[in-house]
């Protein structure tokens, strides 16, 4: 009886062992079919990769177009700002008499506003050109970002909207 | 003609390529950040992929990457890629009536469970339906990083060595 328990016992612990390993194999064929059909999946299509790729080049060129803005205006505000020191640095020396030079040792009116000065005129030399890169940018990636019309970046594409026109106004500013 | 009305909802994050019999569709955007499919054919059953592609996953990555490196002035202008790679896989054939409107919504990325939920009353069989983290992606991204940084290192030292041997010919 003992005996006949014991190979029950051994049978059913068998046939627990195949159910397991029979369920171990189908999770195991789900797995492989689904690697499968991932593998199949995972190369993008041409028509979608060329979307990608043009979408990545038009940020690209969006954030050339956003440097040269910078350079442009930083271009304005060098020029403003070497005014804006002669005219408070004049201030500063008519108001207090003189007594600035003796409050700080180091007031230098001409070095200083040589210095800002220098800065302006080397960023006009390269503005026509930071002006020409930064609106052709904005344009082409206007065109790029707009190209897939399922995924715009709305906020790039506005943003290069207002990089074109700002830059369109320091041209005219600044050429006029 | 058998009509099929395709809603894909909750699709913002993960802008899905859309394919029934493997042609990509027309869809429409509408303002909740849906998408509208209207599909017409004269077939009894179709095949609906929707997955998610990595553009690292394209055949010639390394190439592009790295001319897009070079476009972007090594680097100072590029956008970085999708660190999550987490990859969208579903695919389901589905018994076509006259009129048929099946409602696909996404449910939270995460690795197990499904990625979709369907509603339809057409009849319909499921080939896949996960998200995936694909790791030979997070791998290329890795490797990406660390060749475009060594990159641009040794350009950098470059431009000043010749940056310097320029000074040096101009003072003799």
């Amino acid at each position: 009886m003992e005996e006949n328990n014991v190979s029950n016992e051994k049978q059913q612990i068998d046939n627990n062992n195949k159910k397991i390993s029979q369920e171990q194999n189908l999770e195991n064929a789900n797995n492989n079919k689904n690697d499968n059909i991932l593998h199949e999946n995972i190369t993008p299509p041409s028509g979608v990769l060329t979307k990608m790729y043009m979408t990545r080049l038009g940020k690209i060129l969006s954030n050339i177009s956003i440097f040269c803005l910078f350079v442009s205006l930083a271009s304005m505000t060098a020029m403003i700002l070497s005014l804006l020191w002669l005219v408070i640095a004049l201030i500063l020396i008519i108001g207090t008499l003189g007594a600035i030079y003796v409050i700080i040792p180091n007031f230098r009116l001409v070095n200083t506003a040589e210095s800002i000065g220098n800065f302006a005129e080397f960023l006009s030399k390269i503005v026509p050109y930071s002006l020409a890169i930064g609106i052709v940018c904005a344009i082409a990636s206007l065109v790029l970002l707009i190209w897939d019309r399922n995924n715009i970046p709305w906020f790039r594409v506005v943003f290069s909207i207002i990089v074109i026109v700002v830059l369109l106004i320091v041209a005219i500013a600044l050429f006029l | 003609m058998k009509e099929l009305n395709l809603k894909i909802l909750g699709s913002a994050q993960i802008k899905p390529t859309i394919l029934i019999d493997n042609k990509k569709v027309k869809s429409k955007k509408n303002k909740y950040g849906s998408y509208d499919i209207l599909y017409t054919t004269e077939k009894d059953h179709v095949e609906v992929s929707i997955c998610k592609y990595l553009e690292i996953n394209g055949k010639l990555w390394f190439l592009m990457s790295m001319l897009f490196w070079l476009i972007s002035f090594f680097g100072i202008f590029d956008v970085p890629y999708d660190r999550k790679c987490i990859v969208l896989n579903c695919k389901f054939n589905l018994e076509l009536k006259e009129k048929n409107n099946v409602s696909v919504k996404f449910n939270t990325i995460k690795t197990q469970g499904e990625a979709v939920t369907i509603e339809t009353d057409s009849k319909y069989e499921i080939l896949s339906n996960f998200y995936y983290l694909d790791k030979k992606a997070k791998k290329r991204i890795v490797f990406l990083r660390i060749f475009k940084l060594i990159s641009f290192v040794l350009v950098v030292i470059l431009v000043t060595v010749l940056g310097v041997k320029g000074m040096f010919t101009n003072i003799n």
